[in-house]
């Protein structure tokens, strides 16, 4: 063979089998609004920057008719790449591939790039789009997933792990994601569940559509177990680079600062950012958007416990990480999910040295049955834990409520905030006037002639002495008391005093967090 | 998004707010009702232990459920009589359906 011959045998080898599962594959995942694995790289990706490896890897099964079995890529791209300049790993599932079924060269692809994610030190990004295991190749595609999950949970905390489920990812294959730091989902095109609806039709003779049990909205909005949502590939990809635009490639590194410094579009004036009446309901992303940077927040799990916001923003250039009470859903209590969602995204903050920005507006945690009886203790506990542990800067501001062991877990000075900031509305308490002057004057209420008159004496008396930040700045649990006007300049000044904060990191093999 | 505001009690405050559909009601929330034995998944009744007027002790299996190829014993929680008996052998009950119900 001449040179020329072999260069033309590596050029119609490399042509086939970047055409994936062949023209007939591609058209019908076309036919299907669905993107193909090398579209998807490049609406990711800066324009030619995909850097492919492991083009010729093959599968060696030959059971099932497996033998001599051609499949291109063995249904998974993977390489690298840059996203605004920045290098990232990648990897994209190739539906047109047998389904994008997971084999073991598969599997070993993704954990090539895997471990030079982490040895590199640069995010990884999945994109998921496979029927499950490839059944012909039996324990072996177990294998490969366990492969996966093992350094899904190695790299995590050493670099940021995004997922993006562009089809189904069902059985095994949705713990993968499940152990990422952020999974994006795509109305109507994503799937996961354990068992899909046909097997919970045939066992239990229950009825439910793949969109109902595990389509986007219920993930998004039901189990939490999806942090973006959108409404189609491209915005999941743009999103994806704006996520990364606030985060550092590894653990190693502090996040990019951004050189333009852009203020917020409406900042806060000091009379009516909120409602002096304790009892009624504001948004506070318009308070988020009034302290940070251009107004730009990246909301994280806006649709579920929406009675915690969290997401990032910057403040004078600098990545933070925010978790705010949100007086309009439920008040802003605490509750099973909300301690969950803010938790898990405190330690991803603390873990890639992003400070925390907490919000304080919260009559507690939620009373009740359902609430007591779904362990609000082990998961309440969750955020003192997160907060506790956490070694990033931590800056506080207390808004309007904060009531007892609410008050203590949204990051106070006992859980280590380095500095704590209080509003004049501020009412820090062991709880609402209402429920305490009911418990303290509970004789004189109950003796008096009008009760009930007594009671709003009573209340205000309480209200009067207690009601407001100054018990607590008397003792130096809050540091600073401000006009919300001047919320921005103070925050700038202390994380600009924080910059090189250190604390200790306890030696030991690691904690044990109430999961 | 919707926004439906409404009133949520927590410690003697009415807070204005919104409480999403379906939200357990924080003043009449009920707890399980030891008196009433109910499907905890799907299946199909596979052995009846008791009849009506029976008298049954704590921890006394009274039905067994078939689900998932596995045996599930429903079992009295309370010690009393069988005040009524909702199925028999064959059925197929629905998660939470009302199977038996046990007066002290």
């Amino acid at each position: 063979m001449t040179i020329i011959e072999k260069i033309n045998e590596f050029l119609s080898r490399t042509s086939r089998l970047m055409k994936g599962g062949g023209e007939a594959s591609l058209e019908k995942q076309k036919k299907r609004g669905k993107m193909n694995a090398r579209e998807r790289l490049d609406a990711l990706l800066d324009g030619d920057s995909f850097f492919e490896i492991d083009l010729f890897v093959e599968h060696t099964a030959k059971d099932f008719g497996m033998k001599g079995k051609q499949l291109a890529g063995d249904g998974v791209v993977t390489g690298f790449g840059r996203v605004n300049g920045r290098s990232v790993a990648v990897y994209a599932q190739d539906f047109t591939v047998v389904g994008g079924s997971l084999g073991k060269a598969h599997a070993d692809k993704i954990v090539k790039t895997m471990d030079s994610a982490g040895e590199m030190g640069m995010p990884l990004i999945g994109i998921n789009d496979s029927g499950g295991a490839r059944i012909q190749e039996g324990v072996d595609s177990l294998c490969g997933y366990g492969d996966i999950f093992f350094r899904n949970t190695r790299l995590s905390g050493v670099v940021p792990q995004i997922s993006v489920i562009l089809g189904p990812c069902a059985g095994g294959a949705v713990y993968s994601p499940a152990l990422t730091d952020f999974v994006f989902v795509v109305d109507k095109i994503s799937n996961m569940f354990i068992t899909g609806p046909q097997v919970i039709k045939t066992v239990l003779d229950e009825e439910i559509s793949a969109e109902e049990l595990g389509g986007a909205k219920t993930h998004s909005g039901i189990t939490g177990n999806a942090h973006f949502y959108v409404m189609t590939e491209q915005e999941a990809f743009q999103q994806i680079r704006k996520l990364l635009s606030f985060l550092p490639l590894s653990c190693s590194e502090k996040p990019p600062v951004m050189e333009d410094i852009i203020p917020p579009k409406n900042a806060l004036n000091s009379t009516d950012v909120i409602p002096a009446d304790r009892t009624k309901p504001y948004c506070v992303k318009g308070i988020i958007k009034g302290i940070i940077d251009g107004s730009d927040f990246l909301e994280v799990q806006e649709r579920y416990a929406r009675n915690i916001v969290i997401g990032f923003g910057r403040i004078d250039g600098k990545t933070v990480g925010i978790i705010a009470n949100q007086p309009q859903f439920l008040a802003g209590v605490l509750d099973v999910n909300a301690s969950d969602k803010a938790a898990r995204f405190i330690r991803f903050c603390d873990a890639f040295n992003i400070p925390l920005l907490t919000l304080v507006d919260t009559p507690g945690y939620l009373p009740g049955i359902d609430q007591e009886h779904s362990g609000i203790i082990r998961h309440g506990a969750k955020l003192l834990y997160a907060y506790s542990e956490a070694t990033v800067p931590k800056l506080t501001v207390v808004m309007r409520k904060a009531y007892g062991g609410a008050y203590v877990a949204m990051c106070s000075r006992h859980l280590g905030a380095n500095f704590v900031i209080a509003w004049p509305s501020t009412e820090i308490a062991v709880m609402g006037p209402e429920g305490a002057a009911s418990i303290i004057f509970k004789k004189e209420i109950s003796e008096s002639d009008d009760p009930e008159s007594m009671k709003k004496k009573m209340v205000q008396k309480y209200e009067d002495k207690f009601a407001n930040p100054y018990i607590a700045a008397s003792r130096g649990y809050v540091d600073q008391i401000i006009e919300p006007s001047e919320t921005r300049e103070t925050l700038i000044t202390a994380l600009r005093l924080a910059k090189n904060y250190k604390t200790n990191v306890i030696k030991r093999r690691h904690g044990n967090m109430p999961v | 998004m919707q926004t439906k505001l409404q009133e949520l009690i927590i410690d003697d405050t009415f807070y204005e707010t919104e409480v999403p559909e379906g939200y357990p009601d924080r003043r009449f929330q009920g707890i399980p009702d030891p008196c009433e034995a109910r499907a905890i998944i799907s299946g199909a009744i596979v052995k009846v232990n008791v009849r009506k007027g029976q008298r049954v002790s704590t921890g006394q299996v009274i039905l067994v459920l078939e689900a998932m190829k596995m045996l599930i014993e429903v079992e009295a929680e309370i010690d009393g009589r069988i005040e009524e008996i909702n199925v028999s052998i064959g059925d197929s009950v629905r998660k939470d359906q009302l199977l038996a119900r046990i007066v002290d």
